[in-house]
């Protein structure tokens, strides 16, 4: 039975600036799926960042998070949204 | 390149019992060489005599046993030059003791070449043995000299590095786990560094400093001014040469022992194959999606370990792809490109100098870290740094994806592709040109600049107050000069980020940034943007930006707001009578086409 749980959310490179802030926090669903995860973040809580999800990562207390896992947090989980960076 | 190289050195302490260990073994090994190599009688003696001298000189390493013995017959200065001869190689040995105790274990590691220690003692003395038979006859002669070839051989660590590079290497020889192991690897190395921009300089500056053998950098680009605060291996005075050979240059001037090659081509799907084949490693230093997919592609076809390294304002990334058979690769990561609009580039986001520098310098970590065969920390690992707030986060990766169009076990991209298609936009780091709004809501810098004219704005803020001194008939004018006058005279506002509108604006314009644009409701947009109401007014409202490309989402934008709301919260504004365009080109068509003095960037 999932409860609800304050985590904080990190933006990263296009991420961070479609957010204008670095860092956030939000109270989400302890367990869910990856795609329940995704639609949260990027269909829900941040619509600003509908247009980079396929190309952003996401990854919980600094693992990657694949297709087909299972997400589980804790309170104070660090949620990052990590699109690439192509300068240099 | 792992095949061809000697095995790690052993992570025991003990280098004495080891080393002694080592020696006993060669002399053993040796005898039984040169056994087999002679069955003649000569041959036999000598290596009784061999053995004899051999054994005293490792055991207890004294004068007679290293040092030919003084024949009665030779007169004084012979004995003199002997006597020189004998505190000299007495002192060599010494000092080879020494270094080798200061060396450790590693120090007696094998050159690349030669596989074991039986090995490198046979050849020499074979080789010796071969010179010495065709010039002395004598014995004693013979065996003296090879005693003292192969003592000498063993005293000075037997490795592949000159005393040159004993000494230009010596601070990093002394560092554990590299070592001179670890140097004969780097010397013997090649590596291909794309990009000669912010990331490529100080990549390539210290793996030419630290001495890998062969440098490959890829550039197509030449150097400019605007380079010159982050890419600090170019010069002034190479402004405007190809970055490949200032780059070159540069190196040599710091390490003229290396090898440099300049691939000064655009990275291509025909060019990249052909280019990558002769390196070991590969090191991403690249700007742009495309040509990171590329260098991906190419090093999976040609099963090379890829550093990857990129940034922007004050973030930077860092991923070792394909080392390893379960190193995932770029695609298993990011398998979907990013929207071309939606990547900001260095030319347009900007990005601080020590950012590029720090990532740089750590791709080359890694990169001297796979070459010594230390292991890749950020294998399969994505360090994220943030340079703002001063935080290194590192994400653990997946593992090669089952799925990974290009290193899966069902690869669908089994040849390089055309990237420029796969990712929508091109390698050129420049800002794509939108086209979103059709020629009658634009208009040219040149008709901007006589429509302003026309309504009397001046160029510049300077002229503007000169003007207004004119007016004042040489009255003191106040600094803090209001141009409310000139902006009630031309309606023109500037989409850019306040960061941008401080470097430079025309003086008519009022600063909006888009994404404020984007967040206002109507009242505050018409308020804000002072919409005519009056019938009289004048209808034309511009915007402009940097490059011409938000000041277009800003005219769509406000048109299409206003035709939405606007008309039903605010009935005088007639949005038929409004002529709201965008400036074709923005500041940089400004600089090129009307006032050169514009400040670019």
């Amino acid at each position: 039975m999932a409860t609800p749980v304050e985590i904080r959310v990190r933006f990263f490179g296009k991420a961070r600036e479609l957010m204008a802030c670095e860092e956030t926090r939000a109270t989400i669903p302890n367990t869910m799926s990856y795609q329940e995860l995704k639609n949260l973040i990027f269909h829900e809580l941040y619509i600003d960042l509908e247009s980079i999800e396929s190309a952003c990562i996401l990854a919980v207390d600094h693992t990657y998070l694949s297709d087909h896992s299972t997400v589980s947090l804790r309170p104070y989980s660090e949620v990052a949204i990590i699109p690439p960076l192509s300068g240099g | 390149m792992s095949d061809d190289c000697v095995p790690g050195p052993s992570t025991c302490n003990n280098g004495d019992d080891e080393k002694v260990g080592e020696l006993k073994e060669e002399r053993n090994s040796e005898t039984v060489l040169i056994k087999e190599e002679s069955n003649e009688d000569k041959m036999k003696r000598m290596n009784a005599l061999l053995n004899r001298k051999r054994k005293k000189a490792v055991e207890t390493p004294s004068e007679s046993s290293i040092v030919p013995s003084i024949d009665k017959e030779e007169d004084e200065g012979t004995k003199r030059r002997r006597d020189e001869a004998r505190q000299k190689i007495l002192w060599e040995t010494e000092r080879a003791k020494e270094r080798a105790e200061r060396m450790g274990p590693q120090g007696w590691v094998r050159p690349k070449s030669l596989n074991t220690n039986k090995e490198f003692l046979s050849r020499t003395i074979q080789s010796t043995l071969s010179r010495m038979q065709k010039r002395d006859r004598d014995d004693k002669s013979i065996i003296r000299s090879v005693i003292m070839v192969v003592l000498t051989k063993t005293m000075h660590a037997p490795h592949s590095l000159s005393k040159e590079q004993v000494g230009r290497y010596s601070r990093q020889l002394l560092v554990a786990d590299f070592g001179v192991t670890g140097q004969e690897r780097l010397s013997s190395s090649s590596v291909l560094i794309v990009g000669a921009g912010g990331l490529g300089c100080p990549c390539a500056t210290y793996l030419a400093a630290a001495g890998v053998g062969t440098i490959g950098i890829v550039d197509f680009d030449t150097v400019s001014l605007d380079n010159l605060h982050r890419q600090v291996g170019h010069k002034e005075k190479n402004v405007g040469k190809k970055k490949t050979e200032s780059l070159r240059d540069s190196l040599h001037e710091l390490n003229s022992s290396i090898h440099i090659n300049c691939h000064s081509v655009v990275l291509d799907r025909h060019s990249a194959l052909e280019i990558f084949k002769g390196y070991d490693v590969i090191v991403d230093c690249s700007d742009n999606p495309s040509t990171r997919y590329l260098i991906n592609d190419a090093s999976i076809l040609l099963n090379k370990p890829l550093v990857s390294g990129s940034a922007l304002r004050w973030e930077g990334q860092l991923t070792v792809y394909n080392y390893g058979e379960r190193c995932p690769c770029y695609r298993c990561v990011f398998p979907v490109p990013p929207s071309p609009h939606l990547v900001t580039n260095c030319a347009e986001g900007g990005v601080l100098g020590p950012i590029v520098g720090t990532m740089g310098s750590l791709q080359a970590l890694e990169v001297i870290k796979i070459i010594s065969q230390s292991g890749a920390t950020y294998a399969g690992r994505l360090l994220l740094f943030d340079g703002q707030s001063g935080k290194m986060t590192t994400v653990n990766l997946r593992e090669r994806s089952p799925k990974c169009a290009v290193c899966g076990p069902h690869p669908t991209v089994t040849e390089l592709i055309d990237y420029d298609v796969f990712c929508g936009s091109g390698v050129h780091d420049k800002t794509p040109d939108l086209k979103v709004l059709s020629p009658s809501e634009r208009v040219g810098v040149a008709e901007y600049a006589m429509l302003r004219k026309s309504r009397g704005v001046c160029s510049s803020i300077a002229q503007e107050i000169e003007g207004r001194k004119d007016e004042n008939e040489g009255k003191s004018v106040d600094s803090s000069i209001d141009l409310s006058l000139s902006q009630s005279r031309i309606r023109l506002f500037d989409t850019r980020p306040p960061c941008e509108f401080a470097i430079a604006s025309l003086p008519e314009a009022t600063n909006v940034p888009l994404d404020r644009l984007k967040n206002m409701s109507i009242d505050e947009l018409v308020k804000t943007l002072k919409l005519p109401m009056k019938k009289d007014e004048d209808k034309d409202v511009f915007f402009i930006c940097h490059r011409g490309n938000d000041s277009q989402l800003a005219v769509r934008l406000l048109g299409e707001r206003l035709t939405n709301e606007g008309e039903t919260i605010h009935s005088d504004i007639d949005t038929n009578q409004l002529r709201i365009r965008d400036v074709v080109g923005g500041y940089q068509a400004w600089a090129d086409i009307v006032d050169d003095s514009f400040p670019v960037y």
